[in-house]
């Protein structure tokens, strides 16, 4: 497949992004990992994916200080991105009420379901 | 009717009256020359023969304008006249001068008989007298016995106005009626001295006080004639005296209103203030203040030390026996009180002394339940972080089922163990976190007791020594000053300072091979606060990280740690009403600094004592 749509996963939880890797790749994308906020921004510089997977709470840089980056990057901004974490879903409403920030593509609490993630990510890589 | 030749003819006893007279006698002719004069005259005016009667008199040699003496000449009726003229020393005198002409035998006005009585002292009296009256700050009227003003001074009627003619009630009041109890009526009625006090009104309407005294002036054969009348003007005084009883009703309010206790002696030692809280404070019900024996048992001694030393004594805290059960009321049923003395310095002398009582109960209620908040907070942060880690295990637990899932589907043996893999560590995982959970979620109640803070320093540290020495990791313990013993709970404190040393020792052997030093120490800061601290020069974090190391379940040592240990230590340290921070710069290492004020170590130890009375109480059958 020529035109294979690539996925950034961003995610320190090695077990998760083994896991996401593996369910994304099943779905026919090519993934890349990283397991923080600063290596996940160089990654998408570089590679320039298709959709970025981001957790939020991590060590070195945050997921946060990550999705920031992006949006002030002009040509990162227009990647879209899912988040994935393990942060009370009260940090949906913080995240997407910022004004600094455009609110995430998409939003998933972690354990997520597998299907309405894939639907998802489908779904922002066709638009 | 006296003849002159008669006179000189009578020989000695009239002679010797003429010349005894107090007066001056002159006889003038008409020529005005003075022929015959007595000693008085001679004493007053000096040599006189051959003169005239105005130059014996008043060294003139002119004769006067207005002479009585001419007119009595011609009309032959006596005339009175004042006049001023010159004594013999050259001094101005006064006097009165009595013209009476004197005849002979056909009946012809010869001469005349001039006596001058000496007034120059009347005048002066009078004078002074009239100044007096005028000048004195006071106004000053003689009333009749219609109360009419007969007479008044300058000050009163420069203040009331015109009062002659006028009664007084009019002119002090603007009054159409006597007043009641009026002192001038009182003093015509008795003859006596009469003194009371008055307000009046000038005429443009300004308020006046006075002190009013009345006193006979004159008599007659009905009784006092005139009643003189002197008030004295006290205005001013009456400001003040108002201002004073408002200031004084504004401090009696404040006093009596206080939430605070407030009690001040005298030199004597004689209660002169003893507020509603104070009784409350010091546990006296009567209306009478206690007497200085019974307060000197009532309150700390430091009150009662001699002028001068009671400055130096700071803020003394004293406990009371609650009248009832209540919120405040400390472990042994009572009340604690600050009590805060201070001398009453007049401008010579000490006018006594004066405390403040504040029931501190409400305030300790206050603190517990600060206590008590943020132990709950740190409990929901806990929880938060817990959630957060689950959701990660669960997430684990899954993706381990579905690579095992779809390895078995297709038949690809490397995605089926490595799911099988996933799932192993994750149940283990959970295992390791629920087991470290249940101790930290054991909700074990601390005890404290009292712990020398070194020691047991010592004691964790040498729990360390072996591994740090076969890691090649300097570990010291830094003494310092020596330490007063804190009320601990020495199992909790062991374990937070294990876990903060187990961190340094990983932080200084993660990412380098030798060099890594480990300083433990303990101190008390300047705000009363034993501070234990853990300081490496391991890689350090990023600030980013170090916010977080006591809000998450957070671990940066892979799969080895389930981020329980800071959290559990900062469980630990806030059961123990402390704060625990963290200073860290990558590279150069972290200190953990754990803050126990010590004040809240003794509250909490009070409260702890508190319970255990109580369950004692309760063990004991209940019998109280």
């Amino acid at each position: 497949m020529s035109d294979q749509k690539t996925i950034l996963i961003v995610e320190d939880e090695p077990d998760v992004s083994v896991f996401l890797k593996t369910l994304l790749e099943d779905e026919g994308f090519s993934t890349l990992t990283a397991s923080n906020g600063r290596e996940g921004f160089e990654q998408a510089k570089a590679q320039h994916p298709s959709l970025i997977t981001l957790d939020i709470t991590m060590p070195e840089e945050s997921g946060m200080r990550m999705f920031r980056d992006l949006q002030e990057d002009k040509d990162l901004a227009g990647i879209p991105v899912v988040i994935i974490t393990g942060v009370s879903p009260e940090f949906k409403g913080f995240i997407e009420s910022r004004n600094q920030v455009r609110a995430p593509d998409a939003y998933f609490e972690k354990p997520v379901n597998r299907n309405d993630l894939i639907n998802k990510v489908k779904e922002l890589i066709a638009n | 009717m006296l003849a002159v030749d008669d006179m000189m003819k009578d020989g000695t006893f009239h002679l010797a009256l003429f010349e005894a007279l107090p007066v001056s006698v002159a006889v003038v002719d008409r020529e005005w020359h003075v022929i015959a004069a007595n000693k008085a005259f001679e004493e007053t005016f000096g040599y006189w023969k051959g003169r005239t009667c105005h130059e014996a008199f008043k060294s003139n040699p002119a004769r006067c304008k207005n002479c009585e003496a001419r007119a009595v000449f011609e009309d032959g009726r006596i005339r009175v006249g004042d006049h001023q003229g010159l004594d013999r020393f050259g001094r101005a005198c006064d006097y009165a001068v009595h013209f009476a002409p004197l005849r002979d035998e056909k009946g012809e006005v010869t001469h005349i008989l001039e006596v001058a009585s000496d007034v120059t002292e009347t005048k002066r009296w009078k004078a002074e007298y009239d100044r007096l009256f005028d000048n004195v700050p006071c106004t000053i009227s003689i009333l009749d016995r219609d109360l009419r003003v007969v007479r008044a001074n300058r000050s009163l009627e420069e203040t009331y106005g015109r009062a002659k003619g006028h009664p007084c009630f009019k002119v002090y009041k603007g009054r159409t009626t006597p007043c009641e109890n009026c002192p001038a009526m009182q003093t015509f009625k008795d003859g006596l001295e009469h003194l009371s006090r008055q307000s009046g009104r000038t005429p443009d309407g300004e308020e006046t006080h006075y002190i009013v005294s009345t006193s006979p002036f004159t008599w007659d054969s009905d009784g006092v004639d005139q009643v003189i009348e002197i008030s004295t003007d006290v205005t001013q005084l009456h400001v003040l005296e108002v201002e004073l009883r408002e200031a004084h009703e504004l401090y009696q309010s404040l006093i009596s209103n206080a939430r605070d206790g407030i009690l001040a002696v005298d030199t004597e030692g004689s209660v002169r203030i003893l507020n509603d809280a104070a009784k409350r404070l010091i546990g006296w019900d009567r209306p009478d203040p206690p007497d200085p024996m019974t307060l000197r048992m009532m309150l700390p001694g430091d009150f009662f030390l001699p002028r001068g030393e009671m400055e130096q004594r700071p803020d003394y805290e004293f406990r009371i026996p609650a009248q009832e059960e209540g919120e405040g009321v400390d472990a042994s049923g009572e009340i604690p009180v600050l009590f805060r003395a201070i001398e009453l310095e007049g401008e010579r002398h000490s006018l006594g002394r004066a405390a403040f009582l504040q029931d501190l109960s409400a305030l300790r209620t206050l603190e517990r339940e600060k206590l008590d908040n943020e132990r709950l907070a740190a409990v929901g942060q806990t929880v938060a972080g817990l959630a957060h880690t689950i959701k990660n295990l669960l997430m684990g637990l899954e993706g381990g089922m579905y690579m095992v899932d779809s390895g078995l589907q297709r038949g690809d043996a490397d995605r089926l163990s490595q799911g099988w893999e996933m799932l192993q560590r994750n149940f283990e995982k959970t295992s390791s976190m629920v087991r470290d959970f249940l101790s930290f979620a054991k909700g074990r109640v601390p005890k404290l007791v009292h712990t020398d803070p070194l020691k047991l320093i010592h004691e964790v540290v040498q729990l360390y020594r072996d591994t740090a020495k076969r890691l090649g990791v300097t570990l010291k313990v830094e003494e310092g000053k020596t330490l007063f013993d804190a009320p601990l709970d020495r199992d909790g404190i062991e374990a937070c300072l294990t876990n903060l040393i187990s961190n340094a020792i990983d932080a200084v052997t993660l990412e380098q091979e030798g060099g890594g030093e480990v300083s433990v120490r303990a101190y008390d800061d300047e705000s009363n606060s034993l501070v234990f601290e853990v300081q490496d020069n391991g890689i350090g974090m990023e600030s980013e990280v170090a916010r977080q190391v006591f809000t998450t379940f957070f671990t940066t040592k892979g799969g080895k740690g389930t981020g329980l240990g800071l959290l559990t230590t900062r469980k630990i340290v806030q059961e123990h009403g402390g704060t625990i921070e963290l200073d860290s710069e990558p590279g150069v290492g972290s200190t953990f600094r754990i803050c126990l004020p010590r004040e809240r170590l003794e509250a909490i130890a009070s409260e702890q004592a508190k319970r255990d009375k109580k369950a004692e109480t309760y063990s004991s059958g209940g019998r109280t």
